[in-house]
């Protein structure tokens, strides 16, 4: 190993807790997310591959070594970090071993995996490591992050067609009909295989066409899409089928405004009114007051008046009949001899 | 009727400079002949020539201990020696009186009435008339009840003026460097301030007329009128009018002209048939040089041109209208039967600007600048509508504000050549008014929504007349604008005819007018007969 590259101090519990990818904390066997991430990992190597060994190389704690080992692969692992290997799941740790990429590799396997490790060794390094790994299957499921600045550990870097140039050299070549990108975006298959550049170019054409083909599309669709924003905005800016609408809706504006004015001005005239008659009101009461005064004051009078009258009338009308008693001629008297007879009848009754 | 307090004590303030003494003695006679004791009586004898003024003085001070006399050892013209008499006053109130006046012997009664009904008066003023040599009165002048505006335009409320003793000390009393118009500076600075102005609507001053007196000629004092056109700029200065004070068509005249804020949008609102007539003997489309005039004759840029047009229109009228007024003109058609409110009320609900402008078809503008007086005075918040002053094209008066009274709704000075004055000034001075035409009036917007507009109920006449009352019943003044000039070729377009209808719809809403506040009949119309009012003592006693 050379100074450029890490190594198992780089890998200890600070890059796995808080570092390594995303720093998502507990990478382990525990965590569901983990977890059910190499699950499905393992289920698309073994519906792709059905591989009954797999050999992962930096395996870190052994999570797709004992997701691929619950479903039957005889699966084992490798990786620098003593502490990750130290860490593992119990059920895992016996298959996993400290060791670097670019040891040597004891026997033979179906599929070698090797996710996201190459980019952290030196560039020397990783090229002994490829030939490490080649060394022992036909087969490499092969991920390296083209980001330098993701980890601080990233210390090699490299584009993905360099890495595939690589691995051509040793005979290995890309399935390019096997889509792996749900892993990383830049995880690639290579396989061992006698390609004649007919079936190179063939392949590769396939890809380039059918992406070539999409990015055309796409910028036509680009084109069409900023087109249409341009004649919207146009009409916009120009708005002659808005105008008419504006026009509607000031004449509305105007219009309810106006009702506004007429409703208004019949509130404050009925309230002026009503005022008006109030004062009216104020002033015809009391005049009304004062003449009910007056009509009860004229009315007592005119009752005393008619009593008055009415005894006047009843000490006239005595009167009268006084005056007319005494200016009745008297009675006329019965003769003398009469009346001595009347005299002499009674006293000798 | 609130609950009466003591009566005030008047302080009466009397700078004295040589008078002739029967006329000195019979000023101070007057104030003996008070019914009403409230008071004192300070003559501040300003260094007078004659040692018999004095004298004069200390025999009444003998008799009445409520004469003082105060004796200046060097003459320090009227504004000091009022200043000397105010600082020793002791009363609530000090009166102002003049050393050759006479006080009406109910004048501190009536004051002190007034004061009664509430208790934040902080100053009255009376009317007034003048006493000639041979003791006979004349020239009465009826005063308006409190003009702010008129203020600035003349001295008009004068004498008697009584005004609160600690809000006098606290302006600072008399100013030096107004004299001839120490008054008209200090009412000015305290109404400021007063929280509440009242008029006492009865003669109880008699202003001595004397050669060389101001009652006679206030040209007699050139000085006079400088320092009141001084008095009235710091007073627009101190209360944020912009604007100039310029001296106005005669002395003691003041005119206000005032900037009107560029940034304010100004809707002209003009209801048109599109009619033609002979003016001046050429025929013309009367709205088109409505509209031509009011914009030549203004330097205000943002105006709007509503025009409200009925079908019957010219086409021809309306191109025109394109032509002069260009795409600041708004056109509102309108179908149906003739009314004026309407067709305002339109073209209001289609103006955008922030001050609308009444404006008849029929118009002509003769002032420079008679949009930007019109329009400015209602940055003042309690102006509610202004008026402009309009003529028949003989340059006689059609209208200068309304005034109603006598159970009728008045022009008055209406055929008054241009160059006349009135009685008091009344046609050179901007003031309060009850009411303006709508011919050519001015509004804030949101005052002619907050009173609904001109009454559709009201087609043809006294549409105004109801706008005039809505704008006083919401509190707010309404000003005629003297420096707004315009021609009104008013019986050009349509035929005056009033239907009783027409008024009883008004005397239904706001009631049967009697006297004008703020033109008082017997100065609008000293010949009327009154109408006839049963006394409301008719049906007492028995």
């Amino acid at each position: 190993m050379t100074h450029e590259g890490t190594t198992s101090v780089d890998h200890g519990r600070g890059y796995y807790d808080q570092a390594h990818l995303d720093g998502r904390g507990d990478y382990s066997w525990d965590d569901e997310h983990w977890r059910d991430f190499f699950m499905s990992v393992a289920d698309r190597l073994i519906g792709a591959f059905a591989p009954a060994s797999v050999l992962d190389v930096g395996c870190g704690r052994g999570l797709l070594v004992q997701a691929l080992t619950v479903q039957g692969v005889d699966a084992s692992g490798l990786d620098i970090s003593e502490h990750a290997v130290a860490t593992a799941h119990a059920d895992v740790r016996d298959r996993l071993a400290v060791a670097s990429a670019t040891a040597p590799i004891e026997g033979r396997y179906d599929l070698v995996t090797c996710i996201e490790v190459l980019e952290h060794m030196s560039a020397t390094d990783a090229q002994l490591a490829i030939d490490r790994l080649t060394a022992v299957t036909d087969r490499v499921l092969f991920s390296s992050s083209p980001d330098p600045h993701g980890e601080p550990t990233h210390v090699n870097t490299q584009p993905g067609e360099a890495w595939a140039a690589w691995f051509a050299e040793r005979g290995f070549f890309r399935r390019t009909d096997v889509d792996l990108s749900m892993i990383t975006p830049w995880a690639v298959v290579f396989e061992r295989g006698e390609l004649t550049p007919h079936e190179i170019v063939r392949r590769y054409e396939q890809q380039y066409a059918r992406v070539r083909t999409e990015l055309l599309d796409k910028r036509r669709a680009l084109l069409d899409a900023d087109r249409a924003v341009n004649s919207l905005r146009e009409r916009l800016d120009e708005g002659p089928a808005d105008a008419e609408e504006v026009e509607r809706l000031r004449a509305e504006v105007a219009q309810h405004r106006h009702a506004v004015l007429v409703s208004r001005d019949h509130v404050i005239g009925l309230e002026a009114e009503n005022g008006r008659l109030q004062r009216d009101l104020s002033v015809v009461l009391p005049e009304l007051r004062k003449l009910q005064r007056r009509v009860t004051v004229l009315t007592k009078r005119r009752e005393e008046l008619t009593a008055k009258l009415q005894d006047t009338r009843q000490r006239l009308e005595r009167n009268r009949k006084r005056v007319a008693q005494l200016e009745a001629p008297p009675a006329p008297q019965a003769s003398l001899t009469r009346r001595v007879a009347r005299r002499v009848r009674r006293t000798f009754a | 009727m609130s609950p009466r307090r003591p009566a005030p004590l008047f302080s009466i303030v009397t700078p004295v400079y040589d008078p002739p003494l029967d006329v000195l003695k019979e000023c101070i006679e007057s104030v003996l002949a008070q019914d009403f004791d409230g008071w004192e009586m300070i003559l501040v004898d300003d260094f007078s020539p004659s040692a018999a003024v004095p004298t004069v003085i200390n025999q009444y001070s003998r008799q009445d201990a409520r004469i003082r006399l105060v004796e200046r050892d060097t003459n320090g013209h009227i504004v000091v020696a009022s200043n000397d008499g105010v600082e020793l006053a002791q009363g609530e109130f000090i009166a102002l009186l003049d050393h050759d006046d006479l006080l009406a012997p109910t004048a501190l009664s009536r004051v002190a009435s007034v004061i009664a009904e509430h208790d934040d008066v902080d100053y009255v003023y009376t009317d007034e008339d003048k006493v000639g040599e041979d003791g006979r009165t004349y020239g009465a002048f009826h005063k308006p009840d409190w003009s702010p505006e008129r203020l600035r335009g003349q001295m008009y409320t004068s004498h008697l003026s009584v005004l609160r003793t600690e809000l006098v000390r606290e302006v600072g009393g008399f100013r030096e460097g107004f004299e001839g118009s120490q008054d008209h500076d200090l009412v000015l600075r305290v109404t400021e301030r007063a929280r509440r102005v009242v008029h006492v609507p009865e003669v109880l001053y008699h202003w001595r007329a004397v050669e060389g007196s101001t009652a006679v000629d206030i040209e007699a004092k050139p000085y006079a009128n400088d320092a009141g056109l001084r008095a009235v700029q710091e007073h627009l200065d101190r209360v944020g009018i912009a604007g100039r004070t310029v001296a106005g068509a005669e002395p003691g005249r003041y005119t206000v002209e005032r900037d009107l804020d560029p940034a304010r949008r100004v809707s002209l609102v003009i209801p048109t048939m599109g009619q033609s007539a002979v003016i001046h003997g050429a025929s013309r489309f009367l709205v088109v040089d409505a509209v031509r005039s009011a914009l030549e004759c203004t330097d205000h840029e943002d105006v709007e041109v509503v025009v409200v047009h009925d079908a019957p229109t010219p086409a021809g009228v309306l191109d025109q209208l394109r032509e002069v007024a260009g795409d600041r003109l708004v056109l509102v058609p309108f179908d149906a039967p003739f009314n004026f409110s309407t067709k305002m009320n339109l073209g209001v609900s289609h103006a955008s600007g922030e001050r609308i402008v009444f404006l008849n078809d029929d118009v002509e503008a003769i002032s420079h600048g008679w949009l930007e007086q019109l329009v400015a005075p209602l940055d003042e918040p309690d102006v509610g509508l202004t008026g402009a002053k309009l003529y028949y094209a003989d340059q006689t008066v059609q209208h200068a504000g309304h005034a109603y009274f006598n159970a009728g709704y008045h022009h008055p000075f209406r055929f008054r050549t241009r160059d006349e004055a009135g009685p008091f000034g009344e046609l050179f001075v901007s003031r309060e008014v009850t009411g303006v035409t709508a011919a050519c009036a001015a509004m804030r917007r949101e005052t002619y929504f907050e009173v609904g507009g001109f009454t559709e109920t009201l087609p043809g006449n006294f549409n105004d007349v109801d706008l005039c009352y809505k704008v006083a019943a919401a509190g707010l003044r309404t000003l005629f604008i003297a420096n707004s000039e315009l021609y009104h070729y008013e019986s050009q377009t349509r035929v005056a005819e009033v239907a009783e209808q027409e008024r009883l719809a008004v005397v239904s809403r706001w009631g049967t007018p009697t006297e004008d506040a703020y033109l008082r009949s017997e100065l609008a119309m000293p010949n009327l007969r009154r109408v006839k009012e049963l006394p409301v003592d008719l049906f007492d006693g028995a």
